[in-house]
């Protein structure tokens, strides 16, 4: 778990202050790595390489120039990102083995600053689920317990920052899959904005719904990470009129908005503990309800599998077994719907983020457990909760999809403990394009929920 | 394209009509057709000067 000097911020610091170099971050990296090896969390990993970049950061350092405060802070890297010194597989036996002799964009920035590039991690199969069960290299295990899921889709990144191999980690978002495994690994996961992070290099699963994000040890060491993410891109159309990272210090009183009723059921458990929180901490709280959820779910779903089948089906022509069952059953389910039918999705996704800007009052946040449920137990298939019984998978995005329908920003944060001892988190989601104020009101937040404690 | 490509197992065919029935039924809810919005355009993401930049 969680040990001295795994955060971003105080790698660092102890970077800066000459208390620890590169190459020794990188190689206790490696040998927790090693230790771990059993929750499955990397697919590939190259310790001559990493601990070649690390000494480069060094001679950096040593020399008084390094490149950024984070020059020489190991990162790990979902295995869809693109990395001109690893292979891109997503997880999926339908793509090449060979690096693609290109970074994204997020990891082009990373790179540029000096950060080590720490191996790829292993994740849903092309981030198509929420499970991390199937991929190419198996399964992530929970580093809480090596018999749960993490979650997913960046379920390997989870693993690696919550079981303390490196600070911080890339994921990917469509459905929840930064959150989902960040809750589930009781670590923070940040969803940007749609428009204000770059997806170049993110192999896709749907163009209108993915946002690349950091998974993190701290709130902290998120900020440190989010001018990585966003700004424009030249590269990706969405982000034309991204603004640049800009953090800000908000002061004012937060008035958070939870989320209930038909749709939103989640286990007493999780109820009771996010109730405690936010009824405790420093924010005003009403309570609202979503009408007619299950269309906006079922928009969700019909955007996720058309534009997923769009990216894919020269793949499906080509290769149809090079697909995992399910994910194939998902890809021919979208090649199925109807021009209409996903014109009538986009309608439903505008009603819903006018009915979350409009409909519930003055908000700065709106407020939901970030799972209705702990990590499930690998295997199995249902859960039951709130009178409830869904699939597994269903449950995992259970509340996160409302954040890629509406664009909005996310945040994760942990905050207790299962009778199981499994994490719970809360998920905050802010104002369109507010980023940076969603995360000032998550510090307060939090500050003021550890003071009570 | 909206044909299926070659042989699906008896689970993916399984698969395919739960997730259909499942997203047809929410789309077309019969209190979705009784809701009536001023916002009826689809939600759009063409910008065209988007695409106005060298290296795209």
């Amino acid at each position: 778990m969680l040990q001295q000097l795994d955060t971003v911020t105080e790698q660092s610091a102890a970077l800066v202050s000459g208390e620890t170099t590169s190459s020794s971050l990188a190689r206790t990296a490696l040998e927790r790595a090693e230790k771990n090896s059993h929750l499955n969390a990397f697919v590939c990993l190259n310790p001559d390489h990493i601990l070649t970049q690390a000494q480069a950061a060094d001679k950096r350092r040593e020399s008084g120039k390094p490149l950024s405060p984070i020059d020489g802070v190991p990162i790990a890297i979902k295995d869809n990102y693109l990395t001109k010194d690893y292979p891109t597989t997503a997880c999926s036996g339908a793509r090449p083995l060979e690096p693609d002799n290109v970074d994204a964009t997020i990891v082009a920035n990373l790179r540029k600053a000096g950060a080590v590039i720490f191996g790829k991690t292993n994740m849903h199969e092309w981030a198509y689920g929420a499970t991390n069960t199937t991929s190419t290299s198996g399964p992530t295990r929970n580093p809480h317990n090596p018999d749960h899921m993490t979650g997913g889709s960046s379920g390997g990144s989870a693993a690696a920052v919550a079981a303390g191999i490196v600070a911080a980690a890339l994921g990917s978002d469509t459905g929840g899959s930064v959150r989902i495994p960040s809750s589930a690994c009781g670590i923070y996961g940040f969803k940007p904005s749609y428009g204000r992070a770059s997806r170049h290099g993110v192999l896709p699963l749907s163009w209108s719904l993915d946002a690349p994000g950091p998974i993190a040890a701290s709130l902290n060491d998120i900020a440190m990470l989010l001018p990585y993410f966003m700004g424009r891109d030249d590269k990706d159309p969405s982000t034309f009129r991204a603004q640049g990272f800009q953090p800000i210090d908000y002061t004012h009183q937060i008035k958070l908005t939870h989320l209930i009723g038909a749709g939103l059921e989640r286990s007493k458990e999780v109820d009771k503990t996010l109730r405690s929180v936010i009824d405790n901490s420093i924010a005003t709280v009403t309570e609202a309800e979503i009408p007619n959820i299950i269309s906006y779910f079922a928009a969700w779903e019909a955007i996720l599998h058309s534009e997923a089948s769009s990216y894919h089906e020269k793949y499906l022509q080509k290769n149809p077994q090079g697909f995992s069952s399910v994910t194939r059953a998902h890809l021919e389910a979208g090649l199925k719907l109807t021009a209409t039918e996903i014109l009538q999705a986009q309608k439903l996704r505008r009603r819903l983020l006018d009915t979350l800007l409009h409909s519930f009052g003055d908000w700065d946040i709106l407020v939901l457990p970030t799972l209705p449920v702990t990590a499930p137990k690998h295997g199995e298939d249902w859960q039951e909760f709130g009178g409830r019984r869904v699939t597994t998978q269903d449950s995992m995005t259970w509340f996160c999809w409302l954040g890629n329908l509406t664009g909005l920003p996310c945040v994760t944060i942990p905050i207790g403990r299962s009778s199981l001892g499994l994490p719970i988190g809360m998920m905050l989601m802010g104002k369109p394009g507010q980023d940076e104020k969603l995360l000032s009101m998550a510090m307060s937040l939090e500050k003021s929920i550890a003071l009570k404690e | 394209m909206n044909q299926s490509t070659t042989h699906l197992t008896e689970d993916q065919k399984e698969r395919i009509e739960k997730t259909l029935k499942r997203i047809r039924a929410g789309l077309w809810s019969e209190e979705e057709r009784n809701n009536t919005t001023v916002f009826e355009e689809p939600s759009h993401i063409f910008v065209p000067e988007t695409y106005d930049a060298t290296t795209t």
